[in-house]
């Protein structure tokens, strides 16, 4: 056994431990990065005082903790877990870990929605407002049309009017890029196209919290369901499960998920893709065991990710461009030394 | 009253039918083997049959009442249904496999339970596969995995076991192996309903036979009126024998029996 093979092998045994001991070692290092780094034994005295136990810390240390850098941890540990779940779910619907949480159109919805609203010169709220609608609308005309079609699979069609409705929202962005304001607009359009967490404050976090919840636990209580579903609708419904109800339950639940992570953090690629697959590469494809290893895992990618985009250079650098540059070799090596298949 | 009932029943894909005028009966205890060519409907017959299509005509009766108004799950726990499988991408282990057998006797958000898991250790020891139990389904043999799929549609406690094809690419010893299982299902008071291109295998497990061409059933009944020379030779268009080996019967075409038999 490798050295890599045997440190899975410890993952593996307790992947829920292993990970949220990582997530808070990964966000203490966050804190610590930055204009203003806040160490460890700042953390814990801002803690204590929090409690009742302390004297105050600086206002400044204070205000980082909670007005900048918590708000901005919390939110991407929050969104790269919401498109890591919500990626692991519509793997196992959709039957193929190559899908990933944009799959029925959310993510160019969103990003439609978002385009409008910067078009319009809407404040930050409108543009996250604006780009959450456009996600759900997107999903909902995906849905209507394939439950209009019929004499098909259902699966394959809601899959290719996701392609031919994200391709119909994708133009609406490029007309709309064409007709915005070169010096002001533009910049801001494709910013927020390539992601980032820079506007996410404790604003942010209040949208996020409640979706997270509400999108998560439908997830969480039919995860055996999930399973079934990986058979294929017509085994599914073989084996006494009612898959068209359980389709439209995690289509919802996982289109909450992802239309809120995209409306607070723009379109970020591949950690919804990427990360439910390694996850089941650790932990074998049952839903309850690899969803929350998936959410977990989510969530430090996408904090790591999001504080090497604030920490390495001055300009910050968008999310969906690292998540690539920096996913792909972790990706590469986990492959090649895991032992199991392939999901 | 049948187990299961098929009355002037019409079947096809999305509305378009490919066979009609069906009407068949199964009791607990009877093998009831579907045969007739390729393309002739016996897939879609067999999926409306457990209802996992809708009948276009006629109808489907479970112990009954009508199939149309049945619960998935209530159909799941009267018909375990033997799908030709189709591997998946997701590795599950085999126990998990067989566990999936038990949700329809679980409610929509449960998580299987100790009970569940005694009853899919049961099944896959009934089919001689619980030293299968941690590898996973994706890389056991193609005769491994159908046994499997037996024992996940016995852990649904079923009283109609139907078996699409269940011997279909499987080697000699292990087609052997499931014809002796199913017959052993029957014996011990299943309904057991699957088709098959072989005749000699309902010659061999067999109790009735149907015969399905061009999508009606050109006959039905008993083994022993029905499987004959003529009605075989009608069925597949070829000039078949029906022989005796051993005391049990046999059949192969005429043409086949001729070739090599020159020197």
């Amino acid at each position: 056994m490798s050295w890599g093979a045997g440190r899975l092998a410890l993952v593996r045994r307790m992947p829920l431990v292993a990970g949220t001991v990582g997530l808070l070692l990964l966000a203490a290092g966050a804190f610590a990065v930055g204009a203003y780094p806040v160490g460890v034994s700042e953390l814990w005295a801002w803690a204590a005082w929090r409690l009742g136990l302390g004297e105050a810390p600086p206002p400044v240390v204070a205000a980082v903790i909670e007005n900048i850098r918590g708000p901005r941890i919390l939110a991407a540990m929050g969104v790269g877990a919401a498109l890591a779940t919500a990626g692991a779910a519509y793997q196992s619907l959709f039957r193929n870990p190559l899908v990933s949480p944009d799959i029925l159109g959310v993510s160019s919805g969103a990003a439609l929605g978002a385009v409008i609203g910067i078009f319009l010169s809407l404040p930050m709220a409108g543009v996250e407002a604006a780009s959450f609608v456009g996600g759900l609308a997107a999903v909902a005309t995906v849905y209507g049309v394939a439950h209009v079609v019929r004499g098909h699979e259902p699966l394959l069609v809601l899959v290719l009017a996701g392609i031919v409705i994200g391709t119909l929202f994708s133009a609406g962005i490029s007309i709309l890029k064409v007709l915005a304001d070169p010096y002001n607009q533009l910049p801001a359009i494709t910013f927020w196209l390539l992601g980032s967490l820079a506007g996410a404050g404790r604003k942010e976090l209040v949208l996020l919290a409640p979706a997270l919840v509400v999108g998560l636990t439908p997830l969480l209580l039919l995860r055996w369901r999930i399973d079934i579903m990986t058979l294929g609708e017509e085994e599914a419904r073989a084996l006494g499960v009612e898959a068209g109800r359980v389709r439209f339950i995690v289509i919802v639940a996982a289109t909450l998920l992802t239309a809120t992570a995209v409306s607070v953090a723009g379109i970020i690629g591949w950690v919804g893709l990427v990360v439910p697959h390694l996850a089941r590469l650790l932990v074998g494809p049952a839903f309850a065991r690899a969803a929350p290893v998936a959410a977990l895992g989510g969530g430090a990618f996408l904090l790591a990710v999001d504080t090497l985009a604030r920490g390495v250079s001055m300009v910050e650098i968008p999310l969906g461009v690292l998540t690539a540059v920096v996913g792909t070799p972790v990706f590469l090596w986990l492959l090649s030394t895991s032992r199991k298949g392939w999901g | 009253m049948a187990l299961l009932a098929a009355r002037d029943l019409a079947f096809g894909h999305h509305g378009r039918r490919v066979g009609q005028g069906v009407s068949l009966a199964l009791e607990a205890g009877e093998v009831l083997c579907l045969l007739g060519p390729n393309g002739g409907g016996k897939t879609t017959l067999l999926k409306t049959l457990v209802g996992l299509k809708p009948a276009l005509g006629g109808m489907v009766a479970l112990e009954g009442e009508p199939l149309a108004g049945v619960s998935a799950a209530r159909r799941a726990r009267r018909i375990g249904f033997v799908p030709q499988s189709a591997p998946s991408s997701f590795a599950f282990t085999v126990r998990e496999m067989v566990l999936m057998g038990r949700a329809a006797r679980r409610g929509l958000f449960a998580q299987p339970t100790t009970a569940d898991g005694g009853a899919a250790d049961a099944a896959l020891e009934r089919v001689g596969a619980g030293f299968l139990a941690a590898r996973a389904f994706t890389a056991i043999s193609g005769g491994e995995r159908q046994m499997v799929l037996i024992a996940r549609a016995l852990a649904q406690q079923p009283r109609l076991l139907v078996l699409d094809e269940p011997t279909a690419s499987l080697d000699f010893a292990n087609q052997d192996k499931v014809l002796i299982l199913l017959a052993e299902l029957a014996a011990e008071g299943l309904a057991v309903l699957f088709s098959t291109h072989h005749p000699d295998q309902a010659f061999a497990v067999g109790t009735h036979v149907a015969m399905l061409r061009d999508g009606t059933l050109m006959r039905h009944g008993p083994v022993a009126d029905t499987l004959t020379a003529e009605n075989l030779t009608e069925l597949y268009g070829r000039a078949v024998v029906v022989g005796e080996v051993d005391g049990r019967k046999v059949c192969f075409t005429r043409d086949v029996a001729g070739v090599g038999l020159s020197g």
